[in-house]
């Protein structure tokens, strides 16, 4: 935790900017470098910065997400994603595209890999923050 | 097909369903496995062998292959019959809803594991099942976890049935090789061959490791007398009618394929023989109620066991008859045992007596089911005794055996017959004790209909044979030989040897119980092997013992030594494989495409790995390790990898910052106080170390091994893979298994790591990890870091 209010308010301009980056790297990255682990790992970024900013504490009681938790739901899309390709198609983690027109932004393709990488990615930030997050609270502890 | 799928998943789905609120009101779950015997008994008439295929991973050969045929069917019978009355009985025994529906839970679970094993076609399959019925059994031997006698008798019969188990696949996967095939119709086929073959023997021993230890045969019998801390509805279940039979059910399904040896015969015989015997004998000198019906079910799967070491229809039939009766008595007289002592608060035989005015239902329905067991006619257990002596005397067995089979057929039925009377004149005929004090009552309708309806069935059974038994009998019969024969059982056949031999059994047995006083007092005296003593050393000892030796020399808390180990055992036999194979270091292309800017960064690299070494505080050292993981991924980028480049580079931040983090542990600058000897001995090991991995990298570039398979992911990523990041198109398309794998990894990590940061011995303070032995004080922070490096591969 730091008192320094330009890294505060740094890490609050830069946690929306990071989120976004994330998201927009995990869903380029089937055609572009990026990617759910790269995007998952930005996103944990963000998460890093505002505990380095504000404790451990503080971000834990303002975001409200149980990491601990939501990597499971994370790991569960992974594989909800391969168990669609075992449903409808031959083995598990066949992969399926979709190609759907949106008006306005124009044809989307969707897929049970877009889907796994989803899944990736929500247990990636999860697992990296949930020990960031961790190791800060230990030290906060000890300071007290 | 699909009807037979549906039918043996149904209770697991049940299982399913309970998880949902539907576990509020679970009292439904009986019906699952009644509507199940209704289908099953519809079967008896049917056209079998029923089959089904779904392939599941046919490359390897395993397939969900069912066979519905006339083994399977009656077990099938016997499975989901007392299934139902067992849930039925529960349903009262449990006082609490949410502890049925657990129990439930488990049971159904465990019935659709025991009817996959009895409808497999394929071994690998059976031994899925095999295992799934362990772990049930485990969860519920175990059911009252806090109870200590629970937890270590649920472990007994986890290690017992569980090795035995693996033993079990190893036999298969032996018999799989030797065959050809894991579906049992295809080894039928190659019998000859396989009897033949070297590999039969170990085969063979090592199906009868997981065979006898499942049906808990001497001297793997403990587990079952420990098995007994079970709730009573789960012993009658899974201890006596069903799961110990999974054992002597897979010799029988092996039968045709394994039988007709010397080593089959042998082994069958003898070991059946003791357990019988021996079953027997220490059933008369337990107290307790269970234990007394656990040991007399050790000693009648010894029968069952013995009777298979002969192919001749005469064993077929006894067996088959031998299953349904033992099944159908001793569920009773289980479900008999927790009435009492749900009725009395006690199974102590000491304690007890006096039952029958206070319990007449409980005593009816034991009544029946204990003259079944002493096999008296007209019940069905004198013709199962009559059958597996009848078994005993026309075997094609060498002469030395001739005797011996029939004695011990008359001296187990014996001692058989002691044990029946002893149980139902202790509990419910004499006086109870003066000193007893407790209060019986009768239990609810729920809990003795169970027994009376079985004692029934074993009364009404003999009496209509050619209706019921015959064809069930008949049925199972030709599976086991492969062969039609036209069964027809007859409770009396005239005076004959049998029928001799039983009189002179049961006489005997009224006699040893006559003198049971006497003949107690001598047992009590007798020394006998036990078996759980060796159990006791090996799994309590002998192996805590070796791995905390093994722990403590190798994980001394020490990271110096660590590293030692592991990179030194690392290189050596690297080294040494390189040595020995020569291989060549160079080729022609080995400095092409060389340029200068990677050369820089190289050499930064390595400047800053020595600054790494020589500077005094670990913040200097962290930060110069970022450096070096900015410089490793500017040499990604470099070599065309921006992918790997960017991850690098955000683990890198991560790892700072953890490092960061956990300096609130550590002392600032490192212990500087090593010997100059010590100093030397590092230098040149991890120049050794730099050297072969170096070595191994140009071994690696100049000889390659056949071709790499990145050409397929750059060929296909766009037009299989939809995409054009090749590196991503592999990570969660052509490779998505492992990055799953590796996710999951990631998990474990995390939760190890709040474990080890939240999870403390209670007296100790927060952040009081590190003992003052500056020497360990490496070690928590390394743990986190090492976990995210694992990782980024």
């Amino acid at each position: 935790m730091t008192q320094s209010l330009f890294f505060r308010f740094l890490a609050r301009v830069m946690m929306p900017v990071l989120i976004l980056f994330s998201l927009f790297l995990l869903l380029r990255g089937h055609n572009e470098p990026g990617g759910g682990f790269v995007g998952g790992l930005v996103g944990a970024g963000s998460i890093v910065l505002m505990t380095l900013a504000y404790g451990a504490e503080e971000v834990r009681q303002r975001l409200r997400i149980d990491f601990l938790r939501t990597m499971y739901y994370g790991l569960a899309v992974a594989i909800l994603a391969g168990v669609i390709g075992l449903v409808i198609g031959v083995a598990f983690q066949d992969a399926y595209w979709w190609t759907t027109f949106i008006q306005g932004i124009g044809s989307i393709e969707v897929s049970t890999p877009l889907l796994f990488d989803i899944g990736v990615y929500m247990v990636v930030l999860c697992v990296t923050s949930s020990i960031v997050m961790n190791m800060a609270e230990e030290g906060e502890r000890e300071d007290h | 097909m699909i009807v037979l799928i549906t039918a043996l998943f149904a209770p697991a789905i049940a299982a399913l369903l309970l998880l949902t609120p539907l576990r509020k009101r679970p009292f439904w779950v009986a019906l699952v496995p009644g509507i199940l015997f209704i289908y099953f008994l519809t079967q008896v008439a049917a056209e079998l062998p029923a089959q089904a295929l779904i392939p599941w991973v046919p490359s390897l050969g395993v397939n969900l292959s069912f066979q519905l045929d006339g083994l399977a069917l009656l077990f099938c019978l016997i499975i989901t019959g007392i299934g139902t009355l067992v849930l039925l009985y529960a349903s009262s025994y449990f006082a609490e809803r949410d502890e049925y529906a657990r129990f439930s839970v488990y049971t159904l679970i465990f019935m659709t594991a025991m009817l996959g094993i009895v409808t497999s076609a394929n071994l690998i399959l059976i031994f899925v099942f095999w295992e799934i019925t362990s772990l049930t059994s485990y969860l519920l031997i175990g059911f009252h976890h806090e109870d200590e006698a629970a937890r270590s008798g649920a472990r007994r019969a986890l290690i017992v049935t569980g090795g035995g188990g693996l033993a079990l696949m190893a036999g298969f996967v032996l018999l799989g090789l030797v065959g050809g095939s894991f579906e049992i119709a295809e080894l039928l086929n190659q019998r000859d061959l396989i009897q033949g073959h070297a590999l039969y023997i170990p085969a063979l021993l090592l199906i009868f490791a997981g065979a006898f230890t499942k049906s808990a045969q001497y001297p793997f019998h403990f587990w079952l007398p420990g098995a007994m801390a079970a709730p009573t509805p789960a012993s009658t279940y899974l201890h006596s009618a069903t799961m110990v039979k999974a054992g002597v059910f897979l010799l029988a399904r092996l039968s045709g394929l394994l039988n007709g040896t010397p080593t089959w015969e042998g082994i069958t015989l003898i070991v059946g023989l003791i357990t019988f015997l021996y079953g027997g004998l220490i059933a008369l000198r337990q107290t307790d109620l269970k234990a007394i019906l656990a040991y007399s079910t050790v000693s009648w799967l010894g029968a069952l066991v013995a009777v298979q070491s002969s192919s001749s229809e005469y064993a077929a039939v006894a067996f088959a008859v031998g299953v349904l009766t033992h099944a159908l008595y001793k569920a009773a007289l289980f479900l008999t045992a927790g009435s009492v002592d749900h009725g009395v608060g006690t199974r102590d035989i000491r304690q007890l007596g006096g039952l029958m005015r206070a319990m007449p239902f409980t005593f009816a329905g034991a009544v029946i089911a204990v003259i079944s067991m002493a096999g008296i006619p007209p019940l069905l257990g004198f013709l199962a005794k009559e059958l597996l002596k009848a078994a005993s005397l026309y075997e094609n067995q060498p002469d030395a055996v001739l005797i011996l089979f029939p004695a011990a057929a008359v001296i187990g039925s014996a001692l058989t017959v002691t044990v029946a009377l002893r149980f139902l004149w202790d509990t419910f005929i004499r006086a109870a004790p003066a000193d007893a004090d407790h209060h019986p009552h009768e239990v609810s309708p729920r809990m003795w209909i169970g027994a009376l309806a079985l004692g029934t069935l074993t009364l009404v059974l003999p009496l209509t044979l050619p209706l019921t038994l015959d064809p069930l009998v008949g049925g199972a019969v030709d599976a086991i030989r492969g062969e039609h024969a036209d069964i027809h059982l007859h409770l009396f056949e005239g005076i004959t040897t049998p029928l001799i031999m039983s009189a002179i059994s049961i006489t005997l047995g009224v006699l040893l119980f006559a003198a049971r006083t006497r003949v107690l007092n001598l047992l009590m005296r007798l020394p006998t092997f036990d078996t759980v003593g060796v159990y006791q050393w090996l799994f309590y000892r002998a192996l805590p013992d070796g791995a905390a030796w093994m722990t403590t020399q190798l994980q001394n808390g020490r990271l110096h030594f660590y590293l030692l180990v592991t990179l030194g055992s690392a290189i050596s036999l690297t080294a040494a494989l390189m040595l020995l194979g020569q291989v060549n270091l160079t080729n022609e292309e080995t400095l092409s495409g060389f340029d200068p800017l990677s050369l820089m960064v190289c050499i930064l690299l390595m400047a800053g790995a020595i600054t790494g070494v020589v500077v005094p505080t670990r913040l200097g050292a962290v930060a110069i390790l970022g450096i070096e993981g900015a410089l490793l991924s500017l040499l990604f980028a470099l070599f065309g990898a921006p992918d790997l480049a960017f991850t690098q580079l955000m683990i890198e931040v991560v790892t700072l910052v953890l490092f960061v983090l956990a300096f609130h542990f550590l002392p600032n600058t490192f212990n500087m106080k090593i010997t100059r000897r010590i100093q030397i001995f590092d230098i040149a090991f991890a120049a050794a170390a730099g050297l072969v991995v170096t070595l191994l990298i140009l071994a690696a570039n100049a000889n390659t091994i056949g071709d790499s398979i990145s050409g397929y992911y750059v060929e296909n990523a766009d037009t299989v893979g939809h995409g054009h990041n090749v590196v991503n198109v592999i990570l969660v398309d052509f490779r998505a298994l492992d990055t799953q794998g590796e996710i999951l990894v990631l998990i474990i990590a995390a939760i190890g790591v709040t474990a080890l940061l939240r999870l403390r011995p209670s007296n100790q303070s927060r952040g009081k990890y590190l003992p003052a032995d500056p020497a360990t004080s490496l070690e928590l922070p390394v743990e986190a870091d090492v976990n995210l490096e694992g990782e980024q591969s």
